[in-house]
């Protein structure tokens, strides 16, 4: 008697099985219309360029119950659909892709609304043929001002939806205080050094070597405001911070909400080996801020903008006047001193401020993020990214990469071909990650959203994505190595 | 006589239990309706894998769904009386207890009556949603449990017997699971551990309740200790109800501001026969300017209300209490935004917070913002609704102008941008742009409220 309930309970499970196989691709009508109107998805990939071993691009088609797209390349085609989203399978997308280098994908979607199915006008993906960094790192934080509570450093494999955690202040071992991550860097692309800020509740910044965590106090003598923004030099054992005295001020009416200003800020140097800070810089009349290294490592570029009057509410009454320029100082590697400051972007002859610098790995370009004042530009509705060419000073803006919101924190790949950054283009207040293609003349082809394997649970997701960095491999330092480290003892 | 003695002590038990079930619907409507309000709970798969990814999460999970039909504040409290039910004859069976001993179980049910009674202004800050069905969903699974357990050993089949403890096992497994440590649990942060004290006598009670059956007593000692528990638990948990008057008249203040019914929100302040609040005094202050006809001219009365009054420390600030509301009546929706979603991250984005985000960025017409608060309000339970109205509005200021919610606030919302900060005090602001106690001349034909900043 109990076999024949098992037996039956099988054979009613195996039939459900089949079913929901069949119903998970809804199917096209013969006579479906096909219309010149262009689908409404979201993400927007129409017209996209991407690289050859990118992540499938789910996304969903607005106000559709059911939907199918079909992928189509050099004869071989693949449809892939689902319920609001398309979904595409992960190998067939490779071989696509693969198949499409230096080429393109025509798309053409199909959806149904009430019953009725209606067709599209269909767009293209073009496929380059270099490829991306296997993953970026990013954190993962609500986009508050000055409260926080659960946040994450992640790393995400690029080629797949995978992503594995670097870093949860709600992991158990760390929950015994509320403390914030910020600012992770790596050096060079590579993961077995990198360093990460610690706030309040187990303050410090970690240093990770091999494996190996150690936390230290960049406030000593000489520093008491510690570091903030960092860069690991990619050839030697440096890390470069900003330090900076960081005020909030919020606007009445203006939606974007808040102006977030450096009262003070100077660059110091942490030697990794003998564990000695260095100050480079500590002029109250100049702040200097966003500290990035040459490809080389024997330049140190940096944003600094020129102040009149350090009381706060000056800051504050003449906050749409303060403007960064981009300088550069000559690195010595075995001194550690830096050569006098070289003029590299006056943005501010533009009425421009110029921050975020970055130099792409060739050291041909210099990539930056400009609106018209102030430093933290990701709450600038206006800021976007621009591009400089180091040999001639000819600077212009990634119009195909731009959008009407905020551009802001970029970084090369490490083949400088592409870049990556955080835009608030979705709905003016929640950042996500964006990719661009930059040729080798400097033109930049329309940006495309990090692919998400649920594009529909995005929508609602409350997170923002900030702070990416492109790494080559993955990061192998566990989490028990910086769980210690963090709730450990300083180790200077 | 024992048979009819059983009988007695059972109904008295129940009626008791139903007793506290009245007490809850009498006294705490509002506070269960603001329980809903700040309780986050969302229909999705995401929502629950993050839930079910700590300790005892798929409990929490279960009680933050229940704490949804406070919504409707009495069939909430059925659903809570009838798992009280549940739970007294599930651990009467479960544990084997004495009649005489039965009594104790109401003590338990008077213990999570307190845990909720008595949470006040922590309302605003609890970081554990689900907390206000946690203990009656615990007590449940412990009773469903402790029940299995016998019933269990009852059976006559040796395969059936075997099966059940292997269900029940894993059931208890999967609710505790990930078992990587105990819960973290820091609910009442800066307060006194007292806070607890309605845990700490279940723990006990439930332990007394465990090991009653050997516990070596006459039936009338038995008895006359379990009535004295049960009277003493009473009268504990009769005398702290949280009977602050003007802490529950800002949680329907709060209400009113969102339905613009700025004579209610006059009125609440003035049904208060004591000194009131700073954000009582905002919210009436702001209600009259909303209500007042053009060309009026009108006094502010000076603003001396009180910070509120908790049972237990630390103080509560009007920031994390109604600072976000009172910016919105005053018509300042960044500030309200700002508050809004600091004390949504900090202690979770709950209806409440949710609907002003929305209400916010649906006044400052970022409509793409708007669309997202809608996606996430609709996979609530009961505010989808509500989501679906304003998604009607989004793209049109002229109707969100002339909607009733929306038609005053937005009169006068702040015209001129200044770049500024409250230091974390509302109430500061918003009295310094405010003359509070010069005439206000109001020149409601130009919508400026300029006069003020």
């Amino acid at each position: 008697m109990e076999f024949q309930f098992f037996r039956s309970g099988a054979h009613l499970l195996v039939c459900a099985l089949m079913i929901g196989a069949c119903t998970s691709l809804p199917r096209v009508p013969e006579n479906c219309q096909v219309t010149g109107e262009e689908a409404r998805i979201w993400p927007d990939y129409t017209g996209v360029t991407v690289p050859s071993n990118i992540a499938p691009l789910n996304f969903a088609v607005k106000d559709a119950d059911e939907c199918v797209a079909r992928f189509s390349h050099g004869g071989k085609m693949m449809e892939c659909g689902g319920s609001g989203q398309i979904e595409i399978g992960m190998d067939e997308w490779h071989k696509m892709l693969t198949e499409a280098a230096g080429d393109s994908i025509k798309v053409q979607v199909f959806a149904s609304s009430g019953g009725e199915w209606k067709g599209y006008k269909p767009f293209y993906v073009h496929v380059a043929k270099e490829q991306i960094d296997s993953f970026v790192t990013y954190r993962q934080i609500p986009p508050s001002y000055v409260m926080y509570d659960q946040m994450r450093i992640v790393q995400r494999d690029l080629t797949s939806f995978a992503e594995y955690e670097v870093y949860n202040n709600k992991w158990s071992e760390v929950r015994g205080q509320s403390h914030c991550v910020n600012c992770h860097s790596f050096q060079n692309y590579r993961t077995a050094k990198m360093q990460m800020h610690v706030r309040e509740g187990f303050g410090g910044t970690l240093i990770a070597e091999d494996g190996k965590v150690r936390k230290i106090n960049l406030k000593r003598e000489g520093n008491p405001m510690g570091g903030a923004y960092p860069v690991w030099n990619p050839k030697y054992d440096v890390i470069a911070y900003s330090s900076n005295l960081t005020m909030q001020n919020f606007f009445t009416t203006n939606t974007a909400k808040i102006e977030v200003q450096d009262s003070k800020s100077d660059l110091v140097l942490y030697d990794v080996k003998n564990d000695k800070v260095v100050r480079i810089t500590d002029t109250p009349f100049e702040l200097e801020v966003f500290p990035t290294w040459s490809p080389d490592g024997r330049w140190l570029y940096y944003s600094v903008a020129a102040v009149k009057d350090t009381a706060r509410i000056e800051f504050v009454k003449q906050y749409d006047k303060i403007r960064y320029n981009i300088y550069r100082r000559r690195f010595s590697p075995d001194s550690l001193a830096l050569g006098n400051p070289e003029p590299v972007l006056m943005a501010s002859a533009d009425s421009l401020s110029a921050t975020l610098p970055r130099i792409s790995p060739d050291g041909k370009w210099l990539l930056t993020g400009q609106a018209p004042y102030g430093v933290f530009h990701i709450w600038h509705p206006e800021a976007d990214l621009f591009l400089t060419n180091l040999a001639t000073g000819e600077t212009h803006a990634l119009a195909e990469a731009n959008s009407d919101r905020a551009e802001s924190f970029h970084n090369w790949s490490s083949n400088g071909r592409w870049i990556v950054f955080t835009s608030r283009r979705g709905d003016g207040n929640f950042t996500r990650l964006y990719m661009a293609y930059i040729d080798a003349d400097g033109n930049a082809r329309k940006a495309f959203e990090l692919p998400q394997e649920n594009p529909l649970a995005e929508l609602e997701s409350i997170w923002s994505y900030n702070t990416p960095e492109f790494t080559v491999e993955k990061v192998r330092i566990s989490r028990k190595a910086f769980a210690d480290a963090v709730v450990g003892t300083i180790d200077n | 006589m024992k048979i009819n003695l059983e009988k007695s002590i059972s109904y008295a038990c129940t009626a008791l239990i139903v007793l506290e079930a009245l007490l809850l619907c009498v006294w705490q409507t509002d506070l269960l309706f603001a329980a809903q309000d700040f309780t986050v709970w969302h229909s999705t798969a995401g929502h629950f894998d993050k839930c079910i990814a700590q300790p005892l999460g798929l409990l929490l999970w279960l009680s933050a769904f229940l704490t949804q039909f406070f919504y409707y504040p009495y069939l909430g409290i059925a659903i809570m009386l009838a798992m009280w039910l549940m739970s007294y004859f599930g651990l009467a069976y479960g544990f084997r207890v004495p009649v005489r001993l039965r009594p104790l179980i109401v003590v338990l049910v008077v213990c999570i009556q307190v845990s909720i009674t008595q949470v006040g202004y922590w309302i605003y800050t609890l970081q554990l949603s689900g907390y206000w069905f946690f203990g009656t969903v615990l007590l449940l699974w412990l009773s469903a449990f402790s029940a299995s357990v016998r019933k269990v050993g009852e059976l006559k089949s040796s395969f059936f017997r075997w099966a059940m403890i292997a269900v029940v096992s894993v059931v208890w497994i999967l609710m505790l699971t990930p078992f990587n440590g105990m819960p973290h649990f820091n609910l009442f942060e800066g307060g006194p551990s007292s806070m607890l004290m309605p845990l700490y006598l279940g723990i006990f009670v439930v332990l007394v309740l465990a090991f009653s059956r050997f516990v070596a007593m006459s039936d009338k000692i038995a008895l006359g200790v379990s009535v004295v528990a049960v009277v003493a638990a009473l009268n504990w948990g009769f005398l702290l109800n949280y009977h602050n008057p003007c802490f529950r008249a800002e949680l329907r203040m709060a209400t009113y501001v969102e339905k613009a019914e700025w004579q209610k929100i006059i009125d609440a302040e003035l049904e208060i026969n004591r000194k009131t609040t700073r954000q009582m005094q905002l919210l009436r202050d702001a209600a009259i300017i909303c209500q007042h006809a053009p060309s009026d001219s009108i006094l502010l009365n000076p603003n001396d209300g009180y910070r509120p009054q908790m049972v237990t420390n630390p103080p509560v600030h009007m920031a994390h209490t109604g600072g976000d509301v009172v910016y919105y009546a005053f018509g300042m929706p960044n500030y309200s935004y700002r508050w809004s979603f600091e004390n949504a991250v900090e202690y979770g984005f709950s209806p409440r917070r949710l609907r002003m985000l929305l209400r916010c960025a649906m006044l400052n017409g970022e409509w793409d913002l708007c669309r997202r608060y809608i996606a996430r309000l609709r996979t609530t339970m009961f505010h989808s609704a509500f989501a679906d109205e304003m998604d009607a509005l989004v793209g049109h200021p002229e109707a969100i102008a002339a909607h009733p919610e929306f038609r005053d606030v937005k009169r006068w919302q702040a015209k001129r941008d200044i770049l500024t900060s409250d230091n974390g005090y509302p109430e500061k602001l918003i009295i310094r742009y405010l003359p509070a106690t010069r005439k206000v001349q109001w020149n409601f034909s130009s919508s400026e409220a300029v006069r003020i900043y």
